[in-house]
């Protein structure tokens, strides 16, 4: 055997050291998650960055045809409207999901007879899946035949039903109280959890220093949850912003355009018309706005990971 | 040293580090697999011979069950396998877009006019010319809607079974209380027949919706659309003058009819079962709707189904239009399978025999396809001839023009029912709802030049 050859000779495992052997080991370790994460992650999304810049429709060859999508639904007559009632939902939503949930961990945080059970039912609309409470709800808010109406024309409130979908005034409003009771929970439970990790000392030195009970939630409470109503509060962003289940089963986007949001725009043209390219583009118009949330998140986490270390 | 921890943990723990990596190796092997492997029954020639048929579930679920019935009793005499499914018509529609993409398509599923216009352009569909001929003997012809809507360049690539329309639903009992003998003729007149004889909050004139989530109403302005001499398109189904003084006409009756209060309040968010349910529930005097209803009031309100009538659409200073659409219609897909194509055909045979095909129309609300039935005693029910005269006349989706899929897209948008939204939610002028609908055409049809 020659010199040379010898050299090129492939390198058996069994001939490496300890620590190359590692890190074939780490990388091979790796493989599944790197699958996952390209043919799950990646691969999707650059096929529908692809897709925004076609013609695509369901069952025909697609062609290229640049800018022309974005172009075409920054025309779009109700634009505006959608990128509104979307930020609208999130911003708002959240807001009010943080405010209640903030509520009642503070409350079930304290000892009373029953709390365990109360945690429990708290959890309940969480669990509940978003097309049972889209239902559920329609039917509450629905002027022919909903408890809503059914309750107040009883009392005597109202002499003829409210459209509650249907009225302008109020069908975001309608479609917001979904969102906000079926999302509070993980607020709720999420601040819940970050109170118990908050030292008792601290409570009880305040209290010897004579802090009021409003002093002890803003200066020991607040900044001991900073951490979990950071993260809370930009996932629920994220998800609220692409919420179209419950606004689809409830009002459809309407009365007219009053609550469309993205989504929407998206399942109308690639579910309904099977225009894959143009709802790609809708997806795609949004995606800065997420990935600028998720770099947020992802930053915070590393910095409190290099805080921990 | 961690090297060493690793190395020791995985050594002595049983598992050497080679194994690790086997274990690795075929475990992400199998993972790779499991699609292909998954994928292998339904993709053309590697399926075996088990059948795949997809079905609408229907307001008639009798007819369904029947159906099914049928479907298993036939493969159960050919001793083969098939795998049926029954779900809305939207999640069928939504299935076959995902099918086609990834090229396994069932080997028969249910269509409408619809999901046929949408789907045609990408060639799933086989030429059905020869059982289209062979049916259509048997049953003495089919009835024309049908045999335009799947006939291109001369050949027939679906088999239409059931023929429906949207006609006027209302309740007669009310009318004849307040001294109206007959159905409206006209869309005047039944506005004015609804003013006259509603008893608000009980009882309101009109359950047209004016959301989108209503597709009913589409179809209703549409007809009125017509009925005014307006249209979309013109004869060779391409865009014509939708800024015209008949379809600002048009806009205009819609939105004086919202002025008059004959529209419960909520119609702006109702959903597209919330027109039967009013009439259901006796909430609305007319609705604009299939015979789903008579259905309904059969089983559960039998006293009120004779309070009920029904007739034909209005009409309008122009004309009058009733519709007719497939509603259910079978189409033997490109698998690429010969052998489950044959049987596929066979199924068709089955289904479209005498007896199967006359009980399921029994079942059923809509018409037949086919000439053939009208003997049958459902038909002497003045309720139910309405819908099979409608069937045998009635003009198709992108009247005048032929169906397209310019036309399928357009509504989908459903711009009539935006524009009437417009006017009745945020308070807009037939003019600029006229304006909005006249762009919505224009950018829909643009792509299709």
């Amino acid at each position: 055997m020659s010199v040379q050859s010898a050299v090129l000779r492939p390198t058996r495992y069994r001939d490496m050291t300890a620590r190359h052997k590692e890190w074939v080991l780490g990388y091979a370790m790796l493989v599944p998650a790197f699958t996952f994460i390209i043919g799950l992650i990646a691969y999707p999304a650059a096929w529908a960055m692809y897709l925004s810049f076609t013609d695509k429709v369901i069952g025909q060859q697609e062609t290229f045809v640049g800018f022309q999508n974005y172009v075409w639904l920054s025309q779009w007559p109700n634009f505006g409207r959608m990128i509104w009632n979307t930020a609208l939902l999130a911003v708002v939503g959240v807001a009010l999901k943080a405010f209640i949930g903030m509520t009642m961990a503070l409350a079930l945080n304290e000892q009373f007879f029953g709390r365990t059970v109360i945690r429990a039912l708290l959890f309940l609309p969480w669990t509940v899946p978003a097309f049972v409470a889209g239902l559920i709800w329609r039917w509450m808010y629905d002027d022919q035949n909903g408890l809503f109406n059914w309750a107040l024309m009883g009392m005597g409130l109202i002499s003829e039903p409210v459209s509650w979908l249907g009225d302008i005034r109020y069908a975001m409003g309608a479609v917001m109280s979904v969102v906000v009771w079926k999302g509070f929970p993980f607020f709720a439970i999420a601040f819940l959890a970050g109170m118990q990790g908050i030292p008792s000392e601290q409570y009880e030195a305040a209290e010897v220093d004579g802090a009021s009970a409003w002093q002890r939630f803003l200066y020991i409470t607040l900044p001991g949850l900073r951490h979990v109503m950071l993260i809370t509060c930009m996932l629920s962003l994220i998800w609220t912003a692409n919420t179209f289940d419950l606004v689809f089963i409830m009002t459809r986007g309407g009365p007219s355009n009053a609550t469309e949001v993205f989504t929407m725009l998206i399942y109308d043209q690639g579910i309904r018309n099977g225009r894959i390219g143009e709802a790609s583009t809708a997806a795609m118009m949004a995606m800065p706005i997420f990935a600028g949330l998720i770099i947020i998140l992802t930053h915070y986490l590393q910095d409190k990971d290099e805080e921990r270390a | 040293m961690p090297t060493k921890t690793m190395g020791t943990v995985l050594t002595r723990r049983g598992m050497a580090r080679r194994t690790l990596l086997k274990t690795v190796g075929v475990g992400l092997g199998a993972i790779s697999l499991a699609p292909v492997i998954s994928a292998c029954g339904m993709i053309p020639g590697m399926g075996g011979d088990k059948m795949t048929i997809w079905t609408d579930a229907t307001f008639a679920p009798p007819s369904d069950d029947y159906q099914t019935e049928e479907i298993n009793k036939w493969a159960k005499s050919k001793n083969i396998e098939v795998e049926i499914t029954r779900e809305t018509g939207d999640n069928v529609r939504q299935k076959l877009q995902a099918a086609i993409e990834s090229k396994q398509l069932p080997d028969v599923t249910q269509v409408d006019d619809g999901r046929f216009t949408a789907f045609y352009p990408a060639g799933i569909f086989t030429d059905h010319s020869a059982l289209f001929a062979e049916f259509g003997k048997q049953w003495g012809g089919w009835y024309k809607p049908g045999e335009r809507i799947v006939t291109r360049d001369g050949k027939q690539w679906m088999l239409p079974y059931s023929i429906d329309s949207n006609l006027i639903l209302y309740r007669k009992d009310i009318l004849e209380a307040g001294g109206v003998k007959e159905a409206p003729k006209t869309w005047d007149e039944l506005y004015d027949v609804a003013k006259k004889l509603q008893t608000p909050p009980n009882i309101y004139g009109v359950g047209f919706q004016f959301s989108k989530a209503g597709t009913d109403a589409e179809s209703t302005f549409g007809l009125m659309m017509l009925s005014y001499g307006a249209s979309i398109v013109k004869e060779d189904g391409k865009l014509g003058t939708v800024k015209s003084p008949e379809m600002l006409a048009f806009l205009t009756r819609i939105k004086s009819s919202w002025d008059m209060g004959v529209y419960p309040p909520g119609v702006t968010g109702w959903d597209n079962a919330a027109n039967n349910t009013s009439l259901q529930d006796e909430k609305t005097i007319f609705i604009h709707n299939p015979a789903s209803p008579l259905v309904w009031f059969r089983t559960n309100k039998p006293d009120m189904l004779p309070k009920i009538g029904v007739s034909a659409v209005p009409a309008g200073p122009k004309g009058q239009f009733n519709t007719a659409y497939i509603r259910d219609g079978f189409a033997i897909l490109n698998t690429g399978n010969q052998k489950r194509m044959d049987l596929s055909k066979e199924l068709m045979r089955h289904l479209y025999s005498k007896d199967v095909y006359r009980k399921w129309i029994e079942l059923a609300f809509p018409s037949p396809a086919v000439a053939g039935m009208e003997d049958m005693e459902i038909w002497k029910n003045p309720q139910r001839k309405g819908f099979l005269d409608a069937a045998k006349t009635g003009i198709l989706q992108g009247h005048p023009g032929p169906p397209s899929q310019a036309y399928s897209e357009f509504t989908n948008r459903q711009p009539l029912i935006s524009a009437a939204a417009r006017m009745a939610v945020e308070g807009w002028t037939a003019e600029q709802a006229l304006d909005e609908l006249a762009k919505t055409a224009e950018d829909v049809f643009s792509k299709y030049k």
